[in-house]
């Protein structure tokens, strides 16, 4: 997961920094433009990861007790991750209090791989144990489960149920087999675009949001 | 650098379904099945289409409410309604575009 692995470069930047740039900044002429570039990167990603998890943590489906209270942990994780480091980054702060901003900072980081992990195994179970809905064990919604194969995993539930709507307002069965035979023989199509789609809004709200 | 969003090509399918939704710009509950009726265009071409304009910013989608389609018996469907964005780029681009059918449209 995007998050999981977003969080992990944020620790191990982090955790390189205390050492490489904000230390030696104690002892010799502070290297302003290496804490700089640190600093960009570091909000760069913060920035990411923020989106990630805001996108990664709406679920469509109304979370238990446990999974509701990882969720919010796992946002007021984030929030003092980024005030960590927007304080260490700050360019009044002492060298010293910018490491251990840096270290909060990245023993949270730590947290929220393990709080997202932890997230992961509560929606997987709880996917599982959804109702099984009569439209996803019809002919027609096993058909396109089938077919749904070739969308992104996340997208495939949402794309059979709306299908599955729009067959059921079929006013005769010539038209409820003409829509399903059109969506089934566009699906490598449909996957196509769906996949370039998401390809390019997860370029431009990168390329949007890369700090300057 | 990222691609803008935005028609690259418009074809004559993506111009029916405009056509469609501009017919009543203010209407927030089109679905695909509809539009397929509307246009007479087969049912993965206007997924196609709605998917692309979703895209380019032109339509916007929300689901039916679940209690209503539940009560129905059946799932929700996906609406999708035009933007104000949509319908001033969509006239635009058929102005600019094709200013033959447009002046030809308006006699």
């Amino acid at each position: 997961m995007r998050v999981r692995s977003l969080a992990g470069r944020l620790r191990a930047d982090l955790r390189l920094l205390p050492v490489s740039d904000s230390q030696r900044s104690v002892d010799l002429a502070e290297p302003r433009h290496l804490v700089a570039n640190s600093g960009e990167r570091i909000r760069g990603t913060v920035i990411r990861l923020e989106e990630t998890l805001a996108f990664g943590l709406r679920f469509d489906f109304v979370p238990d007790t446990e999974l509701a209270a990882m969720r919010a942990h796992a946002r007021n994780v984030m929030f003092v991750i980024r005030r960590d480091v927007e304080a260490a980054f700050s360019t009044s702060v002492e060298p010293v209090l910018r490491s251990v901003h840096l270290r909060h900072a990245g023993d949270l980081a730590g947290d929220l791989i393990s709080t997202i992990g932890r997230i992961q195994q509560l929606v997987l179970e709880a996917e599982a144990s959804l109702p099984n809905e009569a439209w996803s064990a019809s002919w027609a919604g096993r058909l396109l489960a089938v077919a749904a194969t070739v969308l992104p995993a996340e997208r495939r539930r949402a794309f059979i149920e709306d299908q599955c709507g729009n067959l059921a307002q079929a006013e005769s069965r010539r038209e409820w087999v003409g829509y399903l035979l059109g969506v089934l023989t566009h699906m490598p199509a449909i996957g196509a675009a769906t996949l370039a789609a998401a390809h390019r809004e997860r370029v431009r709200r990168d390329s949007g949001r890369r700090p300057r | 650098m990222a691609d803008a969003p935005g028609p690259k090509r418009i074809t004559i399918p993506v111009l029916q379904v405009i056509d469609v939704l501009l017919a009543e710009p203010h209407r927030d509950d089109w679905f695909a099945l509809q539009v397929c009726r509307r246009t007479g265009l087969g049912s993965g071409t206007v997924v196609q289409i709605l998917l692309r304009l979703q895209e380019w910013g032109w339509v916007t989608d929300r689901w039916e409410d679940v209690s209503e389609a539940h009560r129905l018996g059946r799932p929700r469907r996906r609406f999708y309604q035009l933007t104000g964005l949509g319908a001033t780029e969509a006239r635009d681009v058929v102005i600019r575009r094709f200013p033959g059918i447009a002046r030809w449209a308006s006699t």
